[in-house]
Protein backbone atom coordinates (compact mmCIF):
# COMPACT_ATOMS: atom_id res chain seq x y z
CA UNK A 1 0.00 0.00 0.00
CA UNK A 2 1.50 3.35 -0.94
CA UNK A 3 0.79 5.00 2.41
CA UNK A 4 2.75 2.41 4.33
CA UNK A 5 5.81 2.52 2.08
CA UNK A 6 8.90 3.31 4.08
CA UNK A 7 10.00 6.87 3.53
CA UNK A 8 13.52 6.05 2.51
CA UNK A 9 12.16 4.72 -0.77
CA UNK A 10 11.61 8.30 -2.01
CA UNK A 11 14.87 9.02 -3.74
CA UNK A 12 14.05 12.55 -4.76
CA UNK A 13 15.82 14.59 -6.00
CA UNK A 14 18.37 11.96 -7.14
CA UNK A 15 15.70 9.68 -8.63
CA UNK A 16 14.43 12.41 -10.95
CA UNK A 17 11.01 12.39 -12.49
CA UNK A 18 9.88 8.97 -11.35
CA UNK A 19 10.90 9.58 -7.77
CA UNK A 20 9.11 12.92 -7.94
CA UNK A 21 5.95 11.24 -9.17
CA UNK A 22 6.13 8.71 -6.33
CA UNK A 23 6.56 11.55 -3.87
CA UNK A 24 3.53 13.32 -5.31
CA UNK A 25 1.40 10.17 -5.28
CA UNK A 26 2.16 9.48 -1.67
CA UNK A 27 2.09 12.95 -0.17
CA UNK A 28 -0.41 14.91 -2.23
CA UNK A 29 -3.18 14.00 0.24
CA UNK A 30 -1.13 15.10 3.22
CA UNK A 31 -0.28 18.45 1.61
CA UNK A 32 -3.84 19.02 0.40
CA UNK A 33 -5.38 18.29 3.82
CA UNK A 34 -3.03 20.63 5.62
CA UNK A 35 -3.66 23.48 3.18
CA UNK A 36 -7.40 22.88 3.20
CA UNK A 37 -7.43 22.97 6.99
CA UNK A 38 -5.91 26.43 6.87
CA UNK A 39 -7.65 27.92 3.82
CA UNK A 40 -10.92 25.97 4.07
CA UNK A 41 -11.43 26.18 0.33
CA UNK A 42 -11.22 23.14 -1.93
CA UNK A 43 -10.05 24.73 -5.18
CA UNK A 44 -7.54 26.95 -3.43
CA UNK A 45 -6.16 23.95 -1.58
CA UNK A 46 -5.81 22.00 -4.84
CA UNK A 47 -4.00 24.87 -6.49
CA UNK A 48 -1.66 25.57 -3.60
CA UNK A 49 -0.91 21.86 -3.13
CA UNK A 50 0.20 21.69 -6.77
CA UNK A 51 2.34 24.80 -6.12
CA UNK A 52 4.08 23.10 -3.19
CA UNK A 53 5.14 20.24 -5.47
CA UNK A 54 6.07 22.59 -8.31
CA UNK A 55 8.35 24.54 -5.98
CA UNK A 56 10.01 21.27 -5.11
CA UNK A 57 10.46 20.37 -8.78
CA UNK A 58 11.87 23.81 -9.64
CA UNK A 59 14.39 23.55 -6.83
CA UNK A 60 15.38 19.95 -7.55
CA UNK A 61 18.95 20.94 -8.43
CA UNK A 62 19.56 22.72 -5.15
CA UNK A 63 17.73 20.66 -2.51
CA UNK A 64 18.80 17.55 -0.70
CA UNK A 65 16.49 14.81 0.49
CA UNK A 66 15.28 15.74 3.99
CA UNK A 67 15.19 13.29 6.89
CA UNK A 68 11.44 13.02 6.61
CA UNK A 69 9.49 14.00 3.51
CA UNK A 70 6.25 13.94 5.50
CA UNK A 71 7.57 16.53 7.97
CA UNK A 72 9.20 18.59 5.23
CA UNK A 73 6.06 18.72 3.09
CA UNK A 74 3.76 19.40 6.04
CA UNK A 75 5.85 22.44 6.82
CA UNK A 76 6.02 23.55 3.21
CA UNK A 77 2.22 23.23 2.99
CA UNK A 78 1.78 25.29 6.16
CA UNK A 79 4.00 28.08 4.85
CA UNK A 80 2.24 28.03 1.48
CA UNK A 81 -1.15 28.41 3.16
CA UNK A 82 0.03 31.18 5.53
CA UNK A 83 1.57 33.02 2.62
CA UNK A 84 -1.68 32.78 0.72
CA UNK A 85 -3.79 33.93 3.66
CA UNK A 86 -1.53 36.92 4.26
CA UNK A 87 -1.90 38.08 0.68
CA UNK A 88 -5.54 37.18 0.40
CA UNK A 89 -7.16 39.04 3.24
CA UNK A 90 -9.79 38.52 4.62
CA UNK A 91 -10.44 34.79 4.82
CA UNK A 92 -12.84 33.31 2.38
CA UNK A 93 -16.02 32.46 4.17
CA UNK A 94 -18.46 31.69 1.37
CA UNK A 95 -19.82 28.17 1.45
CA UNK A 96 -17.80 25.89 -0.78
CA UNK A 97 -20.30 24.07 -3.01
CA UNK A 98 -17.85 21.31 -3.85
CA UNK A 99 -17.71 20.12 -0.27
CA UNK A 100 -19.77 17.13 0.74
CA UNK A 101 -22.67 18.03 2.98
CA UNK A 102 -21.92 17.37 6.63
CA UNK A 103 -22.86 13.83 7.58
CA UNK A 104 -26.08 13.66 9.45
CA UNK A 105 -29.24 11.56 9.43
CA UNK A 106 -31.21 14.72 9.76
CA UNK A 107 -31.27 17.46 7.13
CA UNK A 108 -32.13 20.05 9.78
CA UNK A 109 -29.12 19.38 11.89
CA UNK A 110 -26.91 19.29 8.76
CA UNK A 111 -28.20 22.73 7.89
CA UNK A 112 -27.58 23.90 11.41
CA UNK A 113 -24.03 22.55 11.30
CA UNK A 114 -23.41 24.36 8.00
CA UNK A 115 -24.85 27.57 9.42
CA UNK A 116 -22.75 27.25 12.52
CA UNK A 117 -19.65 26.76 10.37
CA UNK A 118 -20.41 29.93 8.40
CA UNK A 119 -20.88 31.89 11.63
CA UNK A 120 -17.73 30.55 13.23
CA UNK A 121 -15.73 31.50 10.13
CA UNK A 122 -17.34 34.94 9.96
CA UNK A 123 -16.37 35.56 13.60
CA UNK A 124 -12.84 34.45 12.79
CA UNK A 125 -12.72 36.94 9.95
CA UNK A 126 -13.44 39.75 12.38
CA UNK A 127 -10.19 39.05 14.29
CA UNK A 128 -6.98 41.03 13.71
CA UNK A 129 -4.72 39.22 11.17
CA UNK A 130 -2.03 37.85 13.48
CA UNK A 131 -4.60 36.74 16.00
CA UNK A 132 -6.53 34.90 13.29
CA UNK A 133 -3.43 33.28 11.86
CA UNK A 134 -2.28 31.91 15.21
CA UNK A 135 -5.76 30.68 16.09
CA UNK A 136 -6.19 28.96 12.69
CA UNK A 137 -2.82 27.22 12.99
CA UNK A 138 -3.83 25.91 16.39
CA UNK A 139 -7.38 24.84 15.64
CA UNK A 140 -7.27 23.89 11.94
CA UNK A 141 -3.61 23.02 11.59
CA UNK A 142 -3.51 21.10 14.90
CA UNK A 143 -0.17 22.65 15.79
CA UNK A 144 0.98 23.02 19.40
CA UNK A 145 1.77 26.50 20.74
CA UNK A 146 5.47 25.67 20.50
CA UNK A 147 5.13 24.59 16.85
CA UNK A 148 3.17 27.74 15.98
CA UNK A 149 5.85 29.88 17.60
CA UNK A 150 8.56 28.11 15.58
CA UNK A 151 6.59 28.29 12.34
CA UNK A 152 5.89 32.00 12.61
CA UNK A 153 9.17 32.94 14.30
CA UNK A 154 7.47 34.51 17.34
CA UNK A 155 7.67 33.66 21.04
CA UNK A 156 5.45 31.08 22.67
CA UNK A 157 4.21 33.80 24.99
CA UNK A 158 2.97 35.81 22.01
CA UNK A 159 1.21 32.72 20.68
CA UNK A 160 -0.55 32.20 24.02
CA UNK A 161 -1.48 35.86 24.15
CA UNK A 162 -3.04 35.75 20.67
CA UNK A 163 -4.93 32.52 21.39
CA UNK A 164 -6.42 33.87 24.60
CA UNK A 165 -7.31 37.14 22.91
CA UNK A 166 -8.89 35.27 20.01
CA UNK A 167 -11.11 33.23 22.32
CA UNK A 168 -12.38 36.20 24.34
CA UNK A 169 -13.11 38.14 21.17
CA UNK A 170 -14.72 35.26 19.32
CA UNK A 171 -17.01 34.62 22.27
CA UNK A 172 -18.00 38.25 22.57
CA UNK A 173 -18.52 38.61 18.82
CA UNK A 174 -20.69 35.50 18.55
CA UNK A 175 -22.76 36.33 21.61
CA UNK A 176 -23.26 39.93 20.51
CA UNK A 177 -24.32 38.80 17.04
CA UNK A 178 -26.79 36.41 18.66
CA UNK A 179 -25.21 33.94 16.32
CA UNK A 180 -24.07 31.34 18.73
CA UNK A 181 -25.75 29.31 21.40
CA UNK A 182 -24.50 26.42 23.45
CA UNK A 183 -27.12 23.86 22.33
CA UNK A 184 -25.80 23.90 18.77
CA UNK A 185 -23.17 21.21 18.87
CA UNK A 186 -22.99 20.04 22.44
CA UNK B 1 -9.68 38.66 38.95
CA UNK B 2 -9.80 38.46 35.17
CA UNK B 3 -7.59 35.81 33.60
CA UNK B 4 -4.92 37.02 31.19
CA UNK B 5 -5.12 35.88 27.55
CA UNK B 6 -2.01 33.76 28.15
CA UNK B 7 -3.74 32.01 31.05
CA UNK B 8 -6.82 31.24 28.98
CA UNK B 9 -4.63 29.76 26.26
CA UNK B 10 -2.68 27.58 28.69
CA UNK B 11 -5.85 26.41 30.48
CA UNK B 12 -7.15 25.07 27.17
CA UNK B 13 -4.00 23.13 26.33
CA UNK B 14 -3.45 20.34 28.88
CA UNK B 15 -1.45 19.27 30.77
CA UNK B 16 -1.77 22.24 33.12
CA UNK B 17 1.02 23.23 35.48
CA UNK B 18 0.03 23.15 39.20
CA UNK B 19 0.01 26.98 39.23
CA UNK B 20 -2.30 27.21 36.21
CA UNK B 21 -4.59 24.54 37.66
CA UNK B 22 -4.81 26.39 40.98
CA UNK B 23 -5.51 29.70 39.23
CA UNK B 24 -8.25 28.07 37.10
CA UNK B 25 -9.88 26.42 40.13
CA UNK B 26 -9.96 29.60 42.16
CA UNK B 27 -11.24 31.63 39.21
CA UNK B 28 -14.04 29.12 38.61
CA UNK B 29 -15.05 29.36 42.27
CA UNK B 30 -15.41 33.11 41.82
CA UNK B 31 -18.81 33.27 40.11
CA UNK B 32 -21.37 31.46 37.99
CA UNK B 33 -20.52 33.86 35.20
CA UNK B 34 -16.93 32.64 35.22
CA UNK B 35 -18.26 29.10 34.82
CA UNK B 36 -20.32 30.16 31.85
CA UNK B 37 -17.34 31.86 30.19
CA UNK B 38 -15.17 28.80 30.76
CA UNK B 39 -17.84 26.54 29.21
CA UNK B 40 -18.12 28.88 26.21
CA UNK B 41 -14.36 28.95 25.62
CA UNK B 42 -14.19 25.18 25.79
CA UNK B 43 -17.08 24.80 23.39
CA UNK B 44 -15.57 27.29 20.94
CA UNK B 45 -12.23 25.52 21.19
CA UNK B 46 -13.92 22.24 20.31
CA UNK B 47 -16.16 23.66 17.60
CA UNK B 48 -13.32 25.35 15.73
CA UNK B 49 -11.23 22.21 16.05
CA UNK B 50 -14.07 20.05 14.72
CA UNK B 51 -14.97 21.94 11.54
CA UNK B 52 -15.25 19.38 8.72
CA UNK B 53 -12.24 18.79 6.50
CA UNK B 54 -12.21 17.92 2.81
CA UNK B 55 -10.61 14.90 1.21
CA UNK B 56 -8.32 15.51 -1.78
CA UNK B 57 -10.37 13.44 -4.24
CA UNK B 58 -8.90 11.70 -7.23
CA UNK B 59 -10.14 14.14 -9.84
CA UNK B 60 -8.51 16.97 -7.89
CA UNK B 61 -5.31 15.03 -7.59
CA UNK B 62 -5.28 14.35 -11.33
CA UNK B 63 -5.87 18.06 -12.01
CA UNK B 64 -3.01 19.02 -9.72
CA UNK B 65 -0.70 16.55 -11.45
CA UNK B 66 -1.65 17.80 -14.92
CA UNK B 67 -0.68 21.31 -13.84
CA UNK B 68 2.63 20.10 -12.49
CA UNK B 69 3.33 17.99 -15.54
CA UNK B 70 2.60 20.89 -17.87
CA UNK B 71 5.46 22.75 -16.23
CA UNK B 72 7.78 19.76 -16.10
CA UNK B 73 7.45 19.29 -19.86
CA UNK B 74 6.79 22.75 -21.28
CA UNK B 75 6.11 23.14 -24.99
CA UNK B 76 9.17 24.55 -26.70
CA UNK B 77 8.81 28.12 -27.78
CA UNK B 78 11.73 29.62 -29.63
CA UNK B 79 12.20 32.86 -31.43
CA UNK B 80 12.94 32.58 -35.14
CA UNK B 81 15.82 34.69 -36.48
CA UNK B 82 14.74 37.44 -38.88
CA UNK B 83 16.40 36.25 -42.07
CA UNK B 84 14.34 33.68 -43.85
CA UNK B 85 16.97 31.18 -45.06
CA UNK B 86 18.04 30.41 -41.57
CA UNK B 87 14.40 30.51 -40.55
CA UNK B 88 13.52 27.70 -42.92
CA UNK B 89 16.29 25.49 -41.58
CA UNK B 90 15.40 26.29 -37.99
CA UNK B 91 11.70 25.68 -38.67
CA UNK B 92 12.53 22.18 -39.88
CA UNK B 93 14.61 21.49 -36.80
CA UNK B 94 11.91 22.88 -34.55
CA UNK B 95 9.25 20.74 -36.18
CA UNK B 96 11.36 17.65 -35.75
CA UNK B 97 12.16 18.64 -32.20
CA UNK B 98 8.54 19.39 -31.43
CA UNK B 99 7.47 16.03 -32.78
CA UNK B 100 10.07 14.32 -30.66
CA UNK B 101 8.95 16.26 -27.61
CA UNK B 102 5.30 15.40 -28.22
CA UNK B 103 5.85 11.70 -28.75
CA UNK B 104 8.52 11.12 -26.16
CA UNK B 105 7.04 8.43 -23.95
CA UNK B 106 6.69 8.58 -20.20
CA UNK B 107 7.51 5.39 -18.34
CA UNK B 108 6.60 4.49 -14.82
CA UNK B 109 8.21 1.56 -13.10
CA UNK B 110 7.30 0.02 -9.75
CA UNK B 111 10.80 -0.44 -8.44
CA UNK B 112 10.28 -0.54 -4.69
CA UNK B 113 6.81 -1.99 -4.38
CA UNK B 114 3.22 -1.36 -5.40
CA UNK B 115 3.06 2.01 -7.16
CA UNK B 116 0.07 4.03 -8.18
CA UNK B 117 0.03 6.02 -11.39
CA UNK B 118 -2.52 8.65 -12.37
CA UNK B 119 -2.75 9.17 -16.10
CA UNK B 120 -3.67 12.58 -17.54
CA UNK B 121 -7.28 11.42 -18.13
CA UNK B 122 -7.43 10.61 -14.37
CA UNK B 123 -7.50 6.89 -15.00
CA UNK B 124 -5.63 5.09 -12.28
CA UNK B 125 -3.18 2.24 -12.74
CA UNK B 126 -1.76 0.32 -9.80
CA UNK B 127 1.53 -1.31 -10.78
CA UNK B 128 2.75 -4.35 -8.97
CA UNK B 129 6.42 -4.47 -8.03
CA UNK B 130 8.52 -4.88 -11.17
CA UNK B 131 5.81 -3.69 -13.59
CA UNK B 132 6.47 -0.99 -16.22
CA UNK B 133 3.85 1.19 -17.85
CA UNK B 134 4.60 3.43 -20.80
CA UNK B 135 2.38 6.17 -22.22
CA UNK B 136 3.17 8.38 -25.19
CA UNK B 137 3.35 12.10 -24.57
CA UNK B 138 0.32 12.61 -26.82
CA UNK B 139 -1.60 10.09 -24.72
CA UNK B 140 -5.27 10.64 -25.14
CA UNK B 141 -5.30 12.86 -28.19
CA UNK B 142 -7.21 10.18 -30.10
CA UNK B 143 -6.82 6.99 -28.17
CA UNK B 144 -5.50 6.48 -24.69
CA UNK B 145 -2.69 4.06 -25.48
CA UNK B 146 -0.35 2.50 -22.96
CA UNK B 147 2.09 -0.37 -23.03
CA UNK B 148 2.43 -2.73 -20.07
CA UNK B 149 5.05 -5.15 -18.85
CA UNK B 150 4.35 -7.02 -15.62
CA UNK B 151 1.16 -6.94 -13.59
CA UNK B 152 -1.18 -4.00 -13.14
CA UNK B 153 -4.71 -3.22 -12.03
CA UNK B 154 -6.44 -0.63 -14.21
CA UNK B 155 -9.30 1.64 -13.19
CA UNK B 156 -10.12 3.45 -16.38
CA UNK B 157 -12.09 6.67 -16.45
CA UNK B 158 -15.04 6.36 -18.80
CA UNK B 159 -14.61 8.28 -22.07
CA UNK B 160 -16.65 6.97 -24.99
CA UNK B 161 -14.83 9.26 -27.44
CA UNK B 162 -11.36 7.92 -26.69
CA UNK B 163 -10.86 4.22 -26.17
CA UNK B 164 -8.29 3.08 -23.64
CA UNK B 165 -5.91 0.54 -25.18
CA UNK B 166 -3.37 -1.64 -23.39
CA UNK B 167 -0.68 -2.99 -25.73
CA UNK B 168 0.68 -6.40 -24.77
CA UNK B 169 3.18 -7.83 -27.26
CA UNK B 170 1.03 -9.96 -29.57
CA UNK B 171 -2.30 -8.78 -28.24
CA UNK B 172 -4.13 -5.82 -26.87
CA UNK B 173 -7.12 -4.84 -24.76
CA UNK B 174 -9.58 -2.13 -25.54
CA UNK B 175 -12.05 -0.53 -23.15
CA UNK B 176 -14.02 2.66 -22.68
CA UNK B 177 -14.16 2.73 -18.90
CA UNK B 178 -13.92 -0.16 -16.49
CA UNK B 179 -11.61 -1.90 -14.04
CA UNK B 180 -9.54 -4.95 -14.83
CA UNK B 181 -6.36 -6.80 -13.97
CA UNK B 182 -3.65 -7.57 -16.52
CA UNK B 183 -0.73 -9.89 -15.93
CA UNK B 184 1.56 -9.24 -18.87
CA UNK B 185 3.78 -12.21 -18.09
CA UNK B 186 3.97 -15.54 -19.87
CA UNK B 187 1.15 -16.18 -20.62
CA UNK B 188 -0.54 -12.79 -20.67
CA UNK B 189 -3.78 -12.89 -18.68
CA UNK B 190 -6.63 -10.46 -18.20
CA UNK B 191 -9.56 -10.52 -15.80
CA UNK B 192 -12.42 -8.07 -15.60
CA UNK B 193 -13.86 -6.54 -12.44
CA UNK B 194 -16.35 -3.99 -13.70
CA UNK B 195 -17.59 -3.00 -17.17
CA UNK B 196 -16.71 -4.75 -20.39
CA UNK B 197 -13.30 -5.39 -21.93
CA UNK B 198 -12.57 -6.34 -25.54
CA UNK B 199 -9.37 -8.35 -26.08
CA UNK B 200 -7.64 -8.63 -29.45
CA UNK B 201 -4.82 -10.89 -30.59
CA UNK B 202 -3.01 -10.49 -33.89
CA UNK B 203 -4.26 -13.95 -34.91
CA UNK B 204 -7.74 -14.17 -33.45
CA UNK B 205 -11.21 -12.74 -33.30
CA UNK B 206 -12.17 -10.28 -30.64
CA UNK B 207 -13.33 -11.68 -27.33
CA UNK B 208 -15.58 -9.69 -25.02
CA UNK B 209 -15.07 -10.22 -21.31
CA UNK B 210 -17.62 -9.36 -18.64
CA UNK B 211 -17.11 -8.90 -14.89
CA UNK B 212 -15.72 -12.07 -13.32
CA UNK B 213 -14.49 -13.42 -16.67
CA UNK B 214 -10.89 -13.96 -17.67
CA UNK B 215 -8.81 -14.83 -20.71
CA UNK B 216 -5.22 -15.78 -21.49
CA UNK B 217 -3.17 -15.02 -24.60
CA UNK B 218 -1.86 -18.28 -26.10
CA UNK B 219 0.53 -17.42 -28.89
CA UNK B 220 -1.47 -14.88 -30.85
CA UNK B 221 -4.94 -15.93 -29.70
CA UNK B 222 -6.98 -15.05 -26.64
CA UNK B 223 -8.72 -18.00 -24.94
CA UNK B 224 -11.34 -17.85 -22.24
CA UNK B 225 -10.25 -19.24 -18.90
CA UNK B 226 -12.21 -20.66 -16.01
CA UNK B 227 -11.27 -21.07 -12.38
CA UNK B 228 -10.67 -18.76 -9.47
CA UNK B 229 -9.81 -15.14 -10.23
CA UNK B 230 -6.43 -13.85 -9.13
CA UNK B 231 -6.58 -11.68 -6.03
CA UNK B 232 -6.36 -7.94 -6.62
CA UNK B 233 -6.17 -7.09 -2.93
CA UNK B 234 -2.56 -5.87 -3.44
CA UNK B 235 -3.96 -3.13 -5.70
CA UNK B 236 -7.27 -2.27 -4.10
CA UNK B 237 -6.59 -3.02 -0.43
CA UNK B 238 -9.94 -4.83 -0.38
CA UNK B 239 -10.03 -8.46 0.73
CA UNK B 240 -13.15 -10.60 0.48
CA UNK B 241 -12.69 -13.99 2.05
CA UNK B 242 -15.65 -16.35 1.59
CA UNK B 243 -14.97 -19.56 3.51
CA UNK B 244 -11.31 -19.44 2.46
CA UNK B 245 -8.80 -21.67 4.29
CA UNK B 246 -6.86 -19.50 6.74
CA UNK B 247 -3.54 -20.55 5.16
CA UNK B 248 -4.61 -19.12 1.79
CA UNK B 249 -6.00 -15.94 3.31
CA UNK B 250 -2.72 -15.32 5.12
CA UNK B 251 -0.83 -15.94 1.86
CA UNK B 252 -2.94 -13.22 0.25
CA UNK B 253 -2.24 -10.76 3.04
CA UNK B 254 1.46 -11.62 3.07
CA UNK B 255 1.77 -11.17 -0.64
CA UNK B 256 -0.19 -7.94 -0.78
CA UNK B 257 1.42 -6.21 2.18
CA UNK B 258 4.89 -7.71 2.16
CA UNK B 259 4.59 -8.35 5.88
CA UNK B 260 5.86 -11.65 7.34
CA UNK B 261 3.19 -13.67 9.14
CA UNK B 262 3.79 -17.02 10.79
CA UNK B 263 1.19 -19.43 12.04
CA UNK B 264 2.36 -21.38 15.05
CA UNK B 265 -0.09 -24.26 14.70
CA UNK B 266 0.01 -25.72 11.20
CA UNK B 267 -3.41 -27.39 11.61
CA UNK B 268 -5.03 -23.93 11.87
CA UNK B 269 -4.31 -23.44 8.14
CA UNK B 270 -7.45 -25.32 7.20
CA UNK B 271 -9.86 -23.34 9.35
CA UNK B 272 -12.29 -21.52 7.07
CA UNK B 273 -12.30 -17.74 7.21
CA UNK B 274 -15.15 -15.49 6.10
CA UNK B 275 -14.29 -11.82 6.39
CA UNK B 276 -14.10 -8.58 4.43
CA UNK B 277 -11.36 -6.03 4.97
CA UNK B 278 -11.27 -2.68 3.24
CA UNK B 279 -7.98 -0.80 3.32
CA UNK B 280 -7.02 -1.90 6.80
CA UNK B 281 -3.54 -2.25 8.22
CA UNK B 282 -2.06 -5.75 8.53
CA UNK B 283 -2.23 -5.36 12.33
CA UNK B 284 -5.94 -4.66 12.37
CA UNK B 285 -6.73 -7.46 9.89
CA UNK B 286 -4.75 -9.94 11.98
CA UNK B 287 -6.38 -8.69 15.18
CA UNK B 288 -9.80 -9.43 13.64
CA UNK B 289 -8.66 -12.87 12.48
CA UNK B 290 -7.29 -13.51 15.98
CA UNK B 291 -10.73 -12.69 17.40
CA UNK B 292 -12.45 -15.14 15.07
CA UNK B 293 -10.14 -18.08 15.80
CA UNK B 294 -9.21 -17.19 19.36
CA UNK B 295 -5.53 -16.71 18.54
CA UNK B 296 -2.91 -14.54 20.19
CA UNK B 297 -1.13 -12.07 17.92
CA UNK B 298 2.32 -10.68 18.58
CA UNK B 299 4.86 -8.70 16.61
CA UNK B 300 4.63 -5.70 14.28
CA UNK B 301 5.03 -4.78 10.61
CA UNK B 302 8.81 -4.54 10.83
CA UNK B 303 9.53 -7.76 12.70
CA UNK B 304 6.59 -9.73 11.29
CA UNK B 305 3.59 -11.15 13.13
CA UNK B 306 3.13 -14.49 14.88
CA UNK B 307 -0.27 -16.09 15.45
CA UNK B 308 -0.41 -18.49 18.38
CA UNK B 309 -2.92 -21.06 19.62
CA UNK B 310 -6.50 -20.96 18.42
CA UNK B 311 -9.35 -23.20 17.39
CA UNK B 312 -11.55 -23.27 14.29
CA UNK B 313 -14.65 -21.30 15.15
CA UNK B 314 -16.83 -22.94 12.52
CA UNK B 315 -16.84 -26.60 11.48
Amino acid sequence: MPSTRPEHSFFFPQGGEQAFRALFDNFYGLVFRRIFALTRHQETAEELAADVFLDLWRRRESITSPGSWAAYLTQAATYKAIDYLRKKDPLRVEADPSLPAPQSDDADSALMAAELETRLLAALEALPPQCREVFALSRFGQLSYREIADTLGISQKTVEHQIGKALSRLRKWLLAAGAWAIPFFS
Amino acid sequence: MTPSPEQIARWLAPPLSPEDQAALDSWLEGSADNHRQWADWNLLWKQYGGLPLAEPGEAGKARAWSRIEAEMHPARVQRLPGWWKVAAAVAFLLLAGGWWQATRPTTWEAVEGTTRVWLPDSSRVTLRKGARLTARRDFGRQERQVHLEGEAFFEVRRDTARAFVVQLGEGSLRVLGTSFLVQADEPVRAQVHTGKVAVYGTGSDTLHLLPGQQAALRGKQWERQSGALASVAWATGVYRFQAVPLGEALDDIREATGVAISLERADMENCLLTATFERETPASMLAAIGEVFDMEISGNEQTGFTLRGGACASP
